[in-house]
């Protein structure tokens, strides 16, 4: 169902003061969040269909008192991120794909998206001092596999 | 070598033999750019950066021939194409979608068309990506996550029962078919279908067709498609169609050389119209065969 005015603005809030999205962006976005997961698209509900989950993309997981972005969606959002990338190299990015946290010395702090080379990979989190992934396990595994593949 | 299957088509295949030449020939690796998060030449810039000879299409910039399987390389990890073979964006190209539209793939998975689509529609509007088999939808709903399409509702209906309550700009029919124009890849179909395969299919299709078309706005295109050569599925289908609805057909351009649809077949007649339809056989591009109809309603 679609989120109240308060969640949508707390969303787009989110992504313009952790990434630099701008809100004019995510306002074309439609958002509907059951218990825990919200979801952005530009499509539009249809009568009489019944939709077998919401349109778009999952944007974020919703829990008490804070918002989780997603992988999907930051890859989604690509080139248009401006703020708390993190950049990685290929022997970190291999730890991070096997589930290791990594020392993280840099400024940001929260979800961070994960970048390597010029690509967008998915959300991170930096903290106490560590970076870790949390891309989902599957599709950590499959670059894992490519990066075994072309290297 | 010939098979008994094959030989059926011989008397409507042009150039029989560099058909059967190609249809002995391995696929080339084809990838789609994904206009979503990529353009064209920005693609073909990372293959050259990475080392990788990616030749465009002469007939469409999107499409690259690879010198290696596409599946296993970062760019696709990344969602920045989607392999596909060439014949298979044809009927997108046939759809003609538009920025703002309200249209329905009816055969979604795995959503090679849908996400070309998509793509097409800009992510503006609202596409239906319809698939009734819970695992199916499982790769479809993987591929529209990795492509970043955001304007489609994945829905799970059998596709001749689709609910009436929305009329659509342009419906998609790629309809479940014997594959026989997949026979580079899958070398099973060298023998043909059978035809307890393409009966069963047929009956399956005419359904499929006449419901999509009743799905369709005022002034609505629908297209129609398969991956075979038989006309039991292809002509017959669109013929049914004709009896049964005020449908027309519509001719179209495709950037390949290509047959029109048959006329007759064995000892039935189909309709004159039938020749704008258009029959893709694997030696015209390099690529699979199939069948394509672009319908329109008053």
């Amino acid at each position: 169902m679609p989120v109240s005015p308060e969640l949508r603005k707390e969303i787009t809030s989110f992504y313009e003061r952790q990434f630099g999205i701008p809100e004019s962006f995510l306002q074309e976005l439609a958002i509907e969040a059951n218990k825990e997961e919200i979801w952005g698209g530009t499509g539009v509900s249809l009568p009489g269909i019944y939709s077998a989950r919401a349109i778009g993309l999952r944007i974020g997981r919703n829990f008490p008192g804070s918002f989780k972005p997603t992988s999907v969606f930051l890859s989604a959002l690509g080139a248009r991120i401006s703020r708390s990338e993190v950049s990685i190299e290929l022997e970190d990015l291999r730890k991070l794909l096997l589930g290791h946290r990594i020392p993280y010395s840099g400024t940001e702090r929260g979800y961070v998206a994960l970048k390597y080379r010029d690509d967008i990979l998915g959300c991170g989190r930096c903290h106490d001092s560590k970076l870790r992934a949390l891309i989902p396990t599957g599709r950590r595994r499959e670059l894992l596999e490519i990066l075994r593949t072309h290297s | 070598m010939e098979s008994n299957s094959q030989l059926r088509y011989r008397p409507i295949i042009d150039d029989w033999d560099t058909f059967l030449s190609s249809a002995q020939t391995p696929l080339p690796y084809v990838v789609r750019t994904n206009t979503l998060k990529i353009e064209s030449p920005a693609l073909q810039q990372r293959f050259v950066a990475a080392g990788i000879d990616a030749v465009s299409y002469a007939w469409s910039d999107e499409l690259f021939e690879m010198p290696e399987p596409p599946g296993r390389r970062i760019e696709h990890w990344l969602g920045l194409y989607y392999a596909q073979e060439a014949v298979q964006t044809l009927p997108v190209m046939a759809l003609d979608p538009q920025p703002g539209e309200t249209i329905l793939d009816l055969c979604a998975a795995p959503g090679g068309k849908a996400t070309f689509i998509a793509a097409r529609m800009h992510n503006q509007g609202t596409l239906v990506a319809n698939e009734p088999s819970g695992r199916r939808q499982m790769s479809l709903l993987a591929n529209i996550n990795r492509l970043g399409v955001l304007n489609t509702m994945i829905t799970a209906y059998q596709g001749e029962n689709f609910p009436m309550g929305t009329r659509f700009d342009r419906v998609l029919v790629d309809a479940p078919c014997s594959a026989e124009g997949t026979l580079r890849k899958e070398s099973s179909l060298q023998q043909g279908a059978s035809m307890n395969t393409i009966s069963r299919l047929a009956r399956l299709q005419k359904r499929l067709i006449v419901r999509a078309f009743d799905l369709l706005a005022p002034g609505g295109c629908l297209v129609y498609s398969t991956c075979t050569f038989a006309p039991e599925e292809n002509e017959a289908v669109v013929t049914h169609l004709l009896q049964e609805r005020d449908a027309r057909i519509s001719p179209f351009n495709i950037p390949i050389k290509a047959s029109p649809g048959l006329t007759g077949w064995l000892n039935e007649a189909f309709p004159a119209e039938i020749q704008h339809c258009v029959r893709v056989y694997p030696h015209h591009l390099n690529s699979g065969g199939g069948f394509l109809a672009r319908i329109t309603r008053a």
